[in-house]
């Protein structure tokens, strides 16, 4: 057993886990405070609106007591942190205008080559900000921005006024009044009414410096009937001391607009993931949140949907994999605000060498919504008698001609499956991992080909020697 | 929520209960240390359910408590909720136990029914023991701990090694205008390979006041026992009533529980099941139907100590005009219990639109040997369903009653007396038609059992020449 985990551990280490130099940390100050919020705003140069809009945040977060459900975040630190770190002078172009060092890192991560292969535009965000960022011309063309939100503050301040904050309220829980405060780079995407982005759009994110805090912030508006379809990856280096991931990402899709949201969170596991995720939904429009949760140690994570406008669709597919000395608490909540909204939500688990993986969903239908549907289903597998896995789902329903399923099971790997396939001259190592993609296959199916051959590998690599 | 305040229910009431009941020194002291727990708890310790704790809240400080004996003999007020042929009854008026009378065999064989005061009194050392490992643990939960520290009333029920009780015991608590809050402690104590099924059945006579009524059963089975434990609840709309069930089930013991809830303006019902020995099987059923402005708050929880365990849990409800319920279920499955099989299911029917349902089905697993699901509905009356009725003939109103009746029906078939089931059937069409119907009369027991009662002052002489007669 332990053989095979340092095997997996060796494997992030070579593949993601490596770190640059970090020089531009010299002149940075660790912890939290007004001072240190004013200079962030002053580096980026931003107007006075933001600056107050970070201090009020600040404000927020340091009057609110840490959550005391969910994963233990005491161990955290807040003023062991560095809030902000700028690795570039500004967000590159071209792929060659990228300083080396970090250049280097994606390309190991092989981020241009899945660029030049299927994607319709790329950024990729380096401790807290976007040092590369690219965008089709002819999506350029009709009006789709592609841009950081820290860039968009410049050159859309009326968009980032009129949406920013307003799905998220920096109120609205400690670590998005945190990220308010502090928020750095994460991509703005904007897609003008009836414009189909065909190709998806995909920012990379990455920690390297030890003790850093990324605070990214992601804002996504779909005028009506658009569709936009976005990947985002996460990596980060292996250090002792903890990382700090405390993302605010807001949607809007407005009447009839798409919006699909993926994504593959394989930070190292001396990240904390706190994130808040939510979008709104109006008539006729459709999100789905796609997360494959394989990376981070203590995860809290559950995306949410606001079904605000008749026959708005939402959906939530995520698969969730806690390995040794994981925890990953995460879910999904959907509210449902108008009549004839559906929704979904499929949840699937694997638990493996004492790690825990708990589902916490909220279903919420409110009084006057009509003819609502919604299913819910969570599986857990157990692969060792060390792991641990938990379902809290919440439904309130406060509507009577609502149909609400709610199902869940725990099991393990039968038997007989593993028998059946070993008979067939399948090695037990292999035919455990065919059994665990089986079962995590309705979530991978819904991703873009390389990402579900990426995540069964991660997945394969993760599970080296779980029969034990 | 509810302004929460103690009212009557001080440390030197529960002195005086203790007092009045003439106890040893070792239930004072374990009503005290109750007592200090209800006085320190929130009304929910575990922070998955804070969130709907204004449910169930009430003001417990209204209710009176009151140590003078019940001055009227509710004998006589039985009229109407027996025929008069009943054996192995329990007859309670308020907090007074009336009456007890069991069967000749198996009072022979052993068989000992008698009032919690009277138990206490009569085998001290076997109550002590009972006390200091109690099930319903104080710490655990606020309203727990209150009946710990104040009950006045209670029946302990003692089968002995290998007897076999071949009809259900049954115990039929009426209500009167109550002077004091009735506060009941139930202990069944099966011994090994025993085998025992034990109805409550809960009725209101007259109320003019609302009255609290706080019931704590503990279910103690023994290794290859079966026990059968049931709960109607048909209390008035001024009741507010309060149920901790706890279930310890050991090795290749078999028991059910099952609950009926149909009356009360609050029902608040946790019922755990401990399943601590290997091979140990329990199911519990539980339907609730609630309409006006009715609160039901139902936590139900399988807690798997043993390898090779096997529990379901089976929980419906429907919910009319302006009621509110609540529906928690959590199975957990301990490190040692290998090979177990948990189940738990949460069905709730909504018929108007300002009824509102909350479900969390949680679980909690952590070992890998197991198999353990749980599901979860809110639907409304399935309208195929009603238009296969109707196809055939039936109104729609019919159509729906039929559906729902039938919802229930599962459950109710598991209550071991027939009037009863009839009796459970009529008050929950009563409440899909909106009637207010009460089981009190000759003409409603006529109507559900084809029978007369029989003049229970004429008959009390029958009954006093039983086994055993309590004034």
């Amino acid at each position: 057993m332990t053989a095979a985990s340092e095997i997996v551990t060796d494997d992030y280490k070579t593949k993601y886990g490596f770190a640059d130099s970090t020089g531009y940390l010299d002149n940075r100050r660790r912890g939290l405070s007004e001072d240190v919020v004013k200079e962030i705003s002053r580096i980026r140069d931003e107007p006075g609106w933001m600056e107050e809009f970070r201090l009020r945040a600040l404000k927020n977060f340091m009057d609110r007591p840490v959550p005391t459900w969910g994963v233990d975040l005491s161990p955290i630190q807040f003023q062991d942190y560095y809030y902000y770190a700028q690795p570039a002078k500004e967000t590159a172009k071209r792929w060659e205008d990228v300083p080396p060092e970090i250049r280097n890192t994606f390309e190991k991560l092989g981020i241009p080559e899945a660029e030049r292969k299927f994607l319709a535009g790329v950024g990729a965000i380096y401790e807290s900000q976007e040092v590369y960022n690219s965008l089709q011309k002819d999506l350029q063309k009709q009006g789709v921005i592609f841009t950081s939100v820290g860039n968009a503050v410049k050159e859309y301040p009326d968009l980032i006024r009129k949406y920013l904050g307003t799905i998220v309220p920096p109120s609205d829980n400690k670590f998005a009044a945190l990220n308010s405060a502090v928020w750095s780079d994460g991509p703005f995407i904007y897609v003008p009414e009836g414009v189909k982005i065909a190709m998806p759009l995909q920012s990379y994110f990455r920690i390297n410096a030890q003790g850093m805090g990324q605070f990214e912030r992601t804002l996504i508006v779909a005028e009506p009937n658009s569709e936009v379809h976005y990947i985002e990856g996460c990596t980060a280096a292996m250090y002792q001391k903890s990382m700090l991931h405390a993302a605010v990402v807001e949607l809007v899709a407005k009447k009839g607009a798409k919006i699909r949201y993926i994504t593959i969170q394989n930070w190292s596991k001396n990240v904390y993931n706190l994130v808040t995720k939510r979008a709104h939904a109006y008539e006729d429009a459709s999100v789905t949140w796609l997360n494959g949760e394989v990376g981070s140690g203590r995860n809290m994570k559950y995306p949410s949907i606001y079904l605000l406008g008749r026959g708005a669709k939402a959906e939530i597919l995520s698969m969730a994999y806690a390995g040794a000395n994981q925890i990953q608490d995460t879910g999904g909540k959907i509210v449902h605000l108008a009549s004839d909204t559906s929704s979904k939500i499929i949840s699937k688990s694997v638990s493996k060498d004492g790690g825990q993986a708990i589902y916490r969903g909220l279903l919420h239908i409110a009084r006057g919504a009509h003819n609502v549907k919604s299913t819910v289903r969570c599986d857990a597998l157990l692969l060792d008698e060390q792991s641990k896995t938990s379902t809290f789902p919440y439904m309130e329903v406060m509507a009577e001609d609502a149909t609400v399923t709610h199902e869940a099971s725990v099991g393990k790997v039968g038997e007989d499956q593993l028998f059946y396939l070993m008979a067939r001259g399948i090695n037990e190592r292999d035919a455990l991992s065919m059994i665990v993609n089986g079962f995590v296959e309705p979530f991978t199916k819904e991703l873009p080909m390389t990402y579900a051959i990426e995540l069964n590998r991660l997945m394969a690599l993760e599970m080296t020697g779980a029969v034990g | 929520m509810a302004q929460q305040t103690m009212g009557s229910f001080t440390e030197a009431a529960v002195e005086e209960t203790s007092k009045s009941h003439g106890e040893p020194e070792w239930l004072r002291e374990f009503r005290l240390e109750s007592f200090r727990q209800f006085a320190k708890l929130p009304l929910e310790i575990s922070p998955l359910y804070t969130k709907y704790t204004g449910l169930s809240s009430f003001d417990i400080g209204q209710f009176p408590l009151d140590h003078t004996p019940e001055s009227i003999d509710l004998r006589t007020h039985f009229e109407g909720y027996l025929t008069g042929r009943e054996t192995n009854v329990i007859l309670q008026g308020n907090t007074r136990t009336i009456h007890i009378d069991l069967d000749e065999s198996v009072a022979k064989g052993g068989l000992e029914v008698l009032g919690i005061n009277e138990a206490i009194s009569k085998n001290p050392g076997l109550m002590k023991e009972i006390f200091a490992n109690k099930l319903v643990k104080s710490e655990r939960e606020k309203y727990a701990a209150f009946n710990n520290a104040f009950f006045n009333t209670g029946t302990f029920i003692h089968v002995p090694r290998g007897l076999e009780v071949a009809s259900p015991i049954r115990k039929i608590q009426l209500v009167r205008n109550p002077t004091t809050s009735i506060i009941d402690q139930t202990i069944i104590y099966a011994e090994e390979q025993s085998r025992v099924n034990f109805l409550e059945e809960l009725y209101t006579r007259e109320s003019a006041r609302p009255y609290l009524l706080s019931s704590v059963t503990e279910v103690r089975a023994g290794p290859a026992s079966t026990v059968d434990a049931s709960t109607l609840q048909f209390l008035d709309e001024r009741a507010v009533y309060l149920s901790n069930k706890e279930v310890d089930a050991p090795k290749d013991s078999k028991v059910n529980i099952t609950s009926i809830f149909l009356g009360s303006s609050i029902t608040r019902s946790r019922l755990n099941f401990d399943l601590n020995g290997r091979g140990a099987n329990v199911d519990g059923f539980e339907v609730f139907f609630c309409n006006g402005k009715q609160r039901f708050d139902l936590e139900s929880n399988l807690n798997h100590n043993s390898p090779d365990t096997t529990a379901a849990i089976h929980a419906r409800g429907v919910l009319k005009d302006e009621s509110q319920s609540i529906f928690k279920g959590m199975i957990k499955i301990n490190h040692v219990a290998k090979n177990s099989n948990s189940y738990l299911a949460h069905h709730a029917m909504l018929l108007d639109k300002r009824a509102r349902s909350d479900g969390i089905p949680g679980l909690d697993i952590d070992t890998n040997e197991v198999k353990a699901t749980h599901s979860a509905s809110v639907a409304q009356v399935d309208e195929e369903q009603v238009f296969y009725l109707e196809a055939r003939g039936l109104p729609e109103d019919e159509a729906k009653k039929m559906i729902i009746v039938g919802f229930f029906e599962p459950v109710i078939s598991r209550v071991p007396v027939e009037m009863a089931r009839e009796g459970a059937k009529f008050i929950i069409e009563g409440k899909w038609r909106g009637e207010r119907r009460r089981l009190v009369d000759r003409e409603t027991l006529m109507a559900i059992t084809g029978e007369a009662p029989v003049d229970v002052r004429q008959s009390s002489d029958v009954f006093e020449r039983h086994y055993k007669y309590r004034a």
